[in-house]
Order: structure tokens, then sequence, then C-alpha cells
């Protein structure tokens, strides 16, 4: 059996099943942490292991193969808990169900590493699914990977002498970027150029904020790691004023040109090195060269969108990950 | 004029910009920016040289005379943005030419007119051969817009992705109604209505009533009124440069490695009778007596869909080739399976279009189509 943890609106998931089915699949499940069609049955820690998923009981000491894709706890009692009154005193209460719902996600964490550990082919992993940007940067340094000048400011005082000493600077979520939505406004942020102009609308003191030097980019590389594998992809987006900080905003009109890439070996055994440190077997990986043809790396996405590499590059990224599972 | 003369670099082809050959002219296909372009075929040779030799190079290894218009043609290649100089070739490796797909039949085109067919069959059989999008027919008004909803509640919950509806216009109908079919289906991706009136645009939202300019756009959709019918199959197989297929990556590939018309296609007609496509004559049986998996399985029906371009006279020489889509429905010699389209009236061998249906009597007669 092939374990698979998504999302329900993840193409990409979709897609791979579309192979696994043609290549003789027929033993899989799929388990969506955003749809509430999976129930706890019951773990007697010898040979059953038993979830649901619509009411029919999943084994999942039968899991041979097991893919983290992406996705959070899936809340087995949720539906239940609705109708249940734990305590007079509002106070308990709510701290009573913060107890279940960390209950929950130790539950959850469990299952995941079970079935990772069980399965004879395991790809991805929830427990790295969300890596600190900052200390990715540190370990790829150890490996010799260059990365742009980093810094941690929160001081206008401070960016401005870091602006004076490195020109330009850009600046992006030490997290996650923002993605929020509401009925009138979509809101993301992008990875922004800072430059001296920018201080007037700077506060003296701000929130702790990540900033780089500002690479003299001649294009950006965007690297899909799976197994052993490196699937690369350049971004050609220089010749474009609004597309050069980041390459996400596009331009209709002359729009990026997503080519297929052939990363230089050296850069391959360091990255391959900084996955294996990270215990990461997929991810995708980005990278930008300057006009001195020096590859600086930026950042894993362990859970990264790799149709967007597959697709323009005519990789079949999805049927690689279907056959990879089946192996 | 300036001259790349001294340039050490290597002259870089964009790999998403592709070359292809004809008899007197050549294109390169932009995929990425959706642009054809012509070229004499004189050019067309330099596209391997610029694998092998930097610009220097090939200026020393040209004939003197020659210099002016080379570099004239790198001067439009830069111009288009086809390409850039590189030091290094070897990091930009070319697209690989293939082209797969997980299901066993991609699309179905099933027609409409004085028979209601069990919908219910055609979905499941679609289903199981895992079918991703269904062109639906209607040539006549045999269906209430209530009844055509049921037929696409039919194929939720499927392979099925996405239906295009082309109906016929009907009086009874209010322009509200159309736009109701529409927002109570996701599953329809496109709704033309022939036989109108009026030509119109409709508009449906799918009841989003919000400001976000670009959910907006992504909600928004589009039902077209035509006043022109849509009266039978034989409308189909037109081959002119506004149906060229220039998309992306994959329907590219497609095109060059099958008969992307045909490749994973089954029909149904109006007749029920099951089909590659339903202007052809050739049938494998209807479908009250066969099950579509076994006719999938018929080597013969499954042999046209390798029919690529390279393959079909006149075609192979062809410029356009990998953004045609050529028809086999209606051919040019009906007995010759490998002659070109019939409704195509371009000639590769001097770049000029004329009237397809000139000379043409004997297969317009055979087929019975009417201009």
């Amino acid at each position: 059996m092939i374990v698979i943890n998504s999302i329900s609106k993840d193409h990409t998931t979709t897609e791979v099943i579309r192979w696994l089915i043609a290549l003789g699949v027929t033993d899989f499940v799929r388990i969506d942490s955003d749809v509430e069609d999976i129930e706890f049955v019951g773990y007697n820690g010898i040979d059953s292991f038993i979830i649901s998923k619509n009411g029919i009981p999943i084994n999942l000491f039968e899991s041979k193969s097991y893919w983290y894709r992406r996705g959070g706890a899936i809340s087995f009692f949720k539906s239940k808990l609705k109708d249940m009154k734990l305590s007079q005193d509002l106070n308990l209460e709510k701290k009573l169900i913060g107890n279940i719902s960390s209950e929950n996600r130790a539950l959850n964490d469990y299952i995941k590493q079970f079935v990772a550990h069980r399965s004879p082919v395991s790809l991805g992993s929830y427990s790295n699914s969300s890596l600190n940007k900052l200390h990715v940067l540190d370990l790829a340094r150890q490996f010799g990977i260059k990365t742009p000048g980093t810094f941690v400011i929160n001081t206008k005082k401070e960016l401005s002498r870091k602006l004076m000493e490195n020109g330009p600077l850009i600046t992006k979520a030490i997290s996650e970027g923002v993605s929020i939505y509401n009925v009138n406004h979509s809101y993301y942020s992008y990875t922004e150029e800072i430059n001296e102009s920018d201080l007037v609308n700077i506060s003296d003191v701000f929130f702790p904020s990540l900033f780089q030097k500002k690479v003299d980019k001649k294009f950006e590389i965007r690297v899909f790691f799976l197994g052993d594998r490196f699937y690369s992809m350049v971004i050609l987006s220089q010749r474009n004023k609004q597309t050069e900080v980041d390459f996400r905003k596009y331009d209709e009109r002359k729009p990026n040109r997503f080519l297929p890439f052939r990363l230089p070996a050296e850069i391959e055994l360091k990255l391959a090195a900084l996955f294996k440190a990270l215990d990461l077997n997929t991810g995708s990986a980005d990278f930008v060269v300057d006009k001195n043809n020096e590859y600086f790396f930026l950042e894993i996405n362990p859970v990264g969108q790799f149709s967007m590499v597959s697709y323009p590059c005519n990789y079949y990224l999805e049927k690689e990950v279907a056959k990879f599972l089946i192996n | 004029m300036s001259s790349y003369i001294d340039c050490d670099s290597y002259f870089l082809v964009f790999a998403d910009c592709i070359p292809t050959r004809g008899a007197k002219n050549s294109t390169i296909c932009d995929l990425t920016r959706t642009t054809l372009e012509v070229f004499p075929s004189s050019f067309y040779p330099f596209f391997e040289i610029f694998r092998k030799s930097t610009v220097k190079e090939i200026y020393i290894d040209l004939e003197l005379e020659s210099h002016i218009e080379f570099t004239k043609f790198l001067d439009f290649l830069l111009e288009k943005e086809y390409g850039m100089f590189v030091d290094d070739l070897d990091l930009f490796p070319e697209l690989e030419k293939r082209w797969e797909s997980p299901e066993l039949i991609n699309n179905a085109i099933v027609d409409v007119r004085l028979r209601k067919h069990d919908f219910g069959v055609i979905f499941d059989q679609l289903n199981s051969l895992g079918c991703v999008y269904v062109q639906l027919r209607c040539f006549e008004s045999l269906y209430t817009i209530q009844e055509l909803s049921d037929v696409i509640k039919l194929a939720e919950d499927k392979s099925i992705q996405s239906i295009e509806l082309i109906i016929k216009y009907h009086t009874s109908f209010t322009d509200q109604d159309y736009v109701d079919l529409y927002n109570d289906h996701v599953l329809i991706s496109s709704l033309f209505v022939h036989s109108a009136p009026e030509n119109k645009v409709l508009i449906a939202d799918f009841g989003y009533k919000g400001e976000d300019q670009i959910l907006k756009q992504e909600i928004h959709r589009e039902i077209h009124f035509y006043t022109m019918p849509i009266t039978g199959a034989s409308h189909c197989g037109i081959i002119d440069a506004k149906y060229f297929s220039i998309g992306d990556v994959q329907s590219f590939m497609h095109n060059i490695s099958y008969n992307s018309c045909l490749n994973k296609k089954i029909s149904i007609d109006e007749e029920g009778l099951i089909k590659n496509c339903p202007s052809m004559t050739h049938d494998f049986g209807s479908i009250d007596d066969n099950i579509l998996i076994d006719v999938v399985a018929i080597e013969s029906f499954r042999g046209v869909w390798g029919v690529n371009k390279d393959l079909i006279n006149v075609c192979r020489s062809c410029e356009f080739r990998a953004v045609c889509t050529d028809c086999r429905a209606y051919i040019e010699s009906p007995d010759d399976f490998l002659s070109k389209p019939l409704k195509c009236g371009y000639n590769p061998n001097d770049g000029t279009w004329t009237d397809w249906a000139e000379g043409k009597e004997h297969a317009i007669v055979h087929y019975g189509i009417d201009i």
C-alpha cells in the first residue's frame, strides 16, 4: 500500500496519483489534512495501526511506500468536540481544548513518523517540512555553498549603514511570506528590493527583519531534488524590471522563460550534501547566478511546487515521483 | 550595420524557441510568448551550427558575401529575443522531444441531434478510461436547460475535469437560464450558443460579489452567443493559420509526436456510433452494443493516433507542421490515408495560401460537404 499525505487542492498530488494508476497501482490511500474523512480507529503496538477513510479501515502496518507531500494535522475529534461541554468554567474549558489539540498533534506526528519508518520507501518529511531559512543558510555555507550576505536588522540606523556598505539589499520573510485573502482583496508578500530611497518610509525601529545583499543577477535557478537526482530550471527574467527581484511577479506581455538547465556538478555535490544534512530526500532549492557566474544559494522549500519545474522543462516529474514510490 | 564577428561566445537559441524546417520557408515557434515567425529555409542550418561553433567561428567559416545576411539573421533572433550569447552552452540543454500522459483516453466528443444518448453509461465508461475533457455538441435543441443540467450532473465525481458545451439557441430560455446553467456546474469550462438571434456575450461570475480584481478575473467566465448555426460535424477540419496551436511545451511536444487531434480521443456521433472523430466515416459499432474500453483496445482504433505530420504527404515538408492540428477525416485523396488535409490551401513548396476547394471537386463530392 502507498500512503500519501497531502491537502485536497494540491494538483501535483492528483497528477502523481494519475501516474500511479497508469503504472498499475491500485492500492494507495490519499490523506488530505483539510478533509474530514479520516477517523482514528486503534493502535495495538504490534501489528495493527488502523485509521479509516470514509469508513474504510486502513492498517498502516501495511504501508510499503509513504509520501509526505504536504499538509498538517488531521483533527480526529473535532466534530465530537463541538457538542461536548468539558467544563462550566470557560477559562478551564479553553485550556482543556488546548490540551486535547496538543494530544491530537502529537498523535498525528506519531502517525506520520510511524508510516515514514515503517515504509521501505519514504519520500519527503513532515518533521522537516518547515525549515528555518537562517539555519539552512548557515548549513549551506558550511558545505561550501555561497550565500548572499545575510543580516537581521531592526533599526533604520543599522539598515542605512548596511545599505551604505553593501549597496541595494533585498528583504523577505524569515518564515513564510504573507498570503492572506478577504472578500475584496488578496495580500501577498514577495521578495522586495530595499534602497536608500526607501528609508524615508521606514520607521526608526521595526520588527527584526531579514535582509540580504542584492546579487547582481544574471539568472535564477530552481532545482527539484528527488532521491539522488537533480532536475534544474533556469528562469530568465532579467530583461524585465517587474520581475527583476522576484520572478513570481509575472509580466504577461514579456513572460519569463523557464528553461531546462544543467547545474554544474560541483554545485550538485554540495547541494546533495546539504539535503542529506537536513535529512530530506526531496525538495526545491533556489539559486541566483551573478554576472561572474557565481552561484548563490537562497533557500530550500521541502514542499515546493515542482510542477512549475516539470511542465516548462518537460521533465515529467509527476511520473518520476510515482516511479520513486513504486520502487 | 554592426556585426558580431568578434564575438567569442556561443549563440544560445532558447529551448522554448523551436525551429521547424519547411520546403521553402521555416518557422520558429516561441512557446513562452506563443508566437510564430517565418524565415527563409536557407537560414535553418544555422540552428545546428549554433550548437557547435562560436559566433566568431561561424563568421570565419562563412563566405564573405554571406556575412551581411548572417548578421541580419542574428539581429532578427536577438530582436525577437529568441536567444542570447552565452559562454557555456552545456548549461542549457534542449527540451526533450517527448510526450506522455497517464490516461488511456484524454478527450471525448459526444454529438447530439435527435437521439438521446444514455449519458450515465457514456460517462461511466469514459471514467474507466480516465477521460479528462468532454465536448458536448448539440446541433438541435433536443434538451431543455434542466435536462442539460441533469446530463452534466452525471459527469460529476469522475475523471472528467471539464466539459465544453455547444448548444443551439432556443427562444424558451432566458439569458438568466444560460447563466444559471454555467454557474451551477463547475464542470462546464465553456459554453457556446449557436443559431442565436444576435452575437453577444453574457458574463457568469459564480455569485462572487467582492472587489478583488485578481479573483474577479479568475472567476469571470463568458458565454458566447453566435448567430452562425452549427449544423453538423462536416464543419470541422479547416486548416488555417488562425487555428494553429501555439500553446505550452506539452501541447507542442504532443503535436510533433502524435496526431494531436485524434490521439487519445474517442467520439460518439449523433447516431451513437463510436468513432475516432465524429466527422469520420468509419465506425467501431454502436455505443448500445459495445463498450468503449474494448474499442480502445482495437489496434486499428489506436493506429491513427500515431499518424503525425512527418508521415503525411506534403505536411512533412511544411514549416507549420509543428503547430498544425491536421485533419484525418477530410483528406485530399480519400483513398490515400496519408494524403494532406482536404481543407488546407497551403503549399509549402511555394509558400502560398489559396482557396482549398479549388480543384478538389472529387473529394468534396465524396464527403458530401456543402461549401
